[in-house]
């Protein structure tokens, strides 16, 4: 059964989830004297974000107070922004950060319904970094949950927030956290017909925004490597598309080739030394590899039909394609040398972009069905499809490099002149909640999502 | 509704479940509470301690500890005088039947 964001959209955030009874039978609390442990099956319970307090860090002078709060507001939009967490309103505090220096009185927090509470100093060094020591508490058990000290150049405090975040989301949701990552993405704007497309950069969360690529040539499908700062994109080169290789960190920027018939920027393996891509060879489309150091290609399928969008697994053992070898478009798995080809979606409509989740466990993808787009995710051997979005155009999904959050991009139609019509960002999480917009400064498409950058 | 049914139905509105964890349907947690002849919980204990090591295991046993010791679900819609019945139980958290 596929369910759709739609079908969802009657069920608020806090909705109690269908109850599948388990057969226990009736239990009457007052009979037997000699009995075995009482024993009662949970087998419902609510999908909500967990509440969470989140002090100011207490400065170790007045002057440093300011830094304090706009730490604790960064940390506190991560989580929020994740759908995980709520972050409750700091009004409603009776502790301050002064007093939380020592164990916190639980009882306070418990009474404004935290669950969560995290606790934090800072301290200025006479080098110019920042000293930062926090602590999450699990209010209800009255324990400390994890705690750390961490020191980083004043400049790069909000790498510094963010990592404080990854820490409190992984130790509360056993997943790495996925806030000192990177969004690339293409930037529009400008009339419909001559549209400007700019390579730009920002923070996941939308701040130290910056265009990378002056506008005069068109760029397309920028993909980053999973292991470095590195990606790949297209621009049309005197109308031919050339792919580059594109170091963000430092600014190196290569050629890769010059590819008549691509349409998609290549993706990187796993390892990050090498490339996949379809390339067109005399009208037909078939996927090839190529080697990073020597620029060795390797021909994976050979088929008369359209092969393309090729994807890795994150243990490079396979890669998920589409082709339309079976009448229409759809998804394949096959070895990472080109052998066993299977076909895994068998859904209505046709299929497109596949990307393996970094964490193995699913392949999100777009679907075009009854003139509507969405995505979707399934598992690698096709089974449990879910449409997680649905819109008169979603497409190119990208994975948080925890795998547990998609990004993609969504167009509006405009009037018949195309007036109107609107291109941004969106993400979602993999349950199929939380939709929200990625504010982006100008018409956004085709995003990717960095992997995790080291502080 | 029995009074089985009527505690099943107070701790599922406690408990946050983690259904977007990886393998989710694994993550089967034993809880062992003591309780207060108040019907409060005095104690909750994951049973399966070793499994705790593996953090998508413990964040999905504290989410059940969680909705033991919720203010929401303390006390319990328990009867007062069969204390000796439910002073201590084992409640089993199976996220399986929530997961599409």
């Amino acid at each position: 059964m596929t369910m759709t964001n739609a079908d969802r959209a009657d069920s608020s955030g806090t909705r109690l989830v269908r109850f599948v009874a388990t057969a226990l039978a009736a239990f009457a609390l007052a009979t037997s004297a000699a009995r075995a442990e009482l024993r009662i099956d949970i087998n419902k319970g609510k999908v909500e974000p967990l509440p969470i307090a989140i002090t100011d860090f207490f400065p170790a002078t007045p002057g440093e107070a300011g830094l304090g709060q706009e730490i604790a507001q960064v940390v506190a939009a991560d989580l929020e922004r994740s759908g995980l967490f709520r972050p409750l309103d700091k009004r409603a505090f009776i502790q301050t950060p002064e007093q939380l220096r020592n164990i916190p009185r639980f009882a306070d927090w418990r009474a404004i319904n935290a669950q969560g509470l995290v606790t934090g100093q800072i301290e200025k060094q006479a080098d110019g970094s920042v000293r930062a020591e926090f602590r999450l508490w699990d209010v209800l058990a009255g324990e400390q949950m994890h705690g750390l000290r961490l020191a980083t150049p004043a400049s790069n405090w909000r790498l510094l927030a963010h990592r404080i975040a990854d820490e409190i989301y992984k130790r509360i949701t056993g997943e790495e956290g996925y806030f000192q990552t990177r969004i690339v993405y293409i930037g529009e704007s400008g009339p419909q017909n001559r549209r400007v497309k700019r390579l730009a950069i920002m923070d996941q969360d939308g701040a130290n925004h910056k265009f990378l690529t002056d506008g005069r040539v068109l760029v397309l499908t920028p993909r980053f490597s999973p292991t470095t700062q590195e990606i790949t994109y297209m621009a049309y080169f005197n109308d031919r598309p050339r792919v580059y290789l594109f170091n963000i960190d430092t600014g190196q920027q290569e050629v890769l080739g010059d590819f008549p018939g691509m349409t998609f920027a290549p993706r990187f393996s796993p390892e990050g030394n090498r490339v996949i891509m379809s390339l067109a060879q005399n009208g037909n489309s078939d996927i090839y590899t190529m080697d990073l150091r020597t620029r060795k290609v390797t021909r994976l399928t050979d088929h008369p039909s359209i092969d393309t969008s090729p994807c890795f697994a994150p243990d490079g053992k396979k890669i998920v394609f589409n082709s339309d070898r079976g009448g229409t478009q759809q998804l394949y798995v096959m070895e990472a040398d080109g052998s066993n080809v299977q076909r895994i979606s068998f859904g209505d409509g046709r299929y497109a972009t596949p990307v393996w989740s970094p964490r193995g466990d699913l392949v999100a993808f777009t679907k075009f069905h009854q003139n509507r787009f969405f995505i979707g995710v399934m598992r690698p051997n096709g089974s449990g499809e879910r449409l997680l979005t649905e819109s008169y155009l979603d497409e190119a999904p990208t994975w948080a490099p925890n795998g547990r959050v998609l990004m993609f991009f969504r167009q509006t139609p405009g009037d018949a002149q195309g007036r109107g019509a609107t291109s941004r960002l969106f993400s979602i999480d993999l349950t199929g909640f939380n939709l929200r917009e990625v504010v982006t400064p100008t018409d956004a498409s085709d995003p990717a999502w960095s992997p995790t950058t080291l502080q | 509704m029995s009074e089985l049914d009527a505690i099943r139905q107070q701790i599922s509105s406690c408990w946050n479940v983690p259904v977007g964890a990886r393998d989710a349907a694994n993550l089967i947690v034993e809880i062992q509470v003591a309780m207060n002849p108040d019907a409060t919980v005095r104690e909750a204990r994951v049973t399966d301690q070793a499994r705790m090591a593996d953090p998508f295991y413990r964040a999905a046993a504290e989410s059940a500890v969680r909705a033991v010791l919720n203010p929401r679900c303390n006390p319990l819609r328990l009867p007062l005088e069969k204390y000796d019945l439910w002073k201590t139980f084992i409640l089993t958290f199976n996220p399986k039947d929530m997961l599409g």
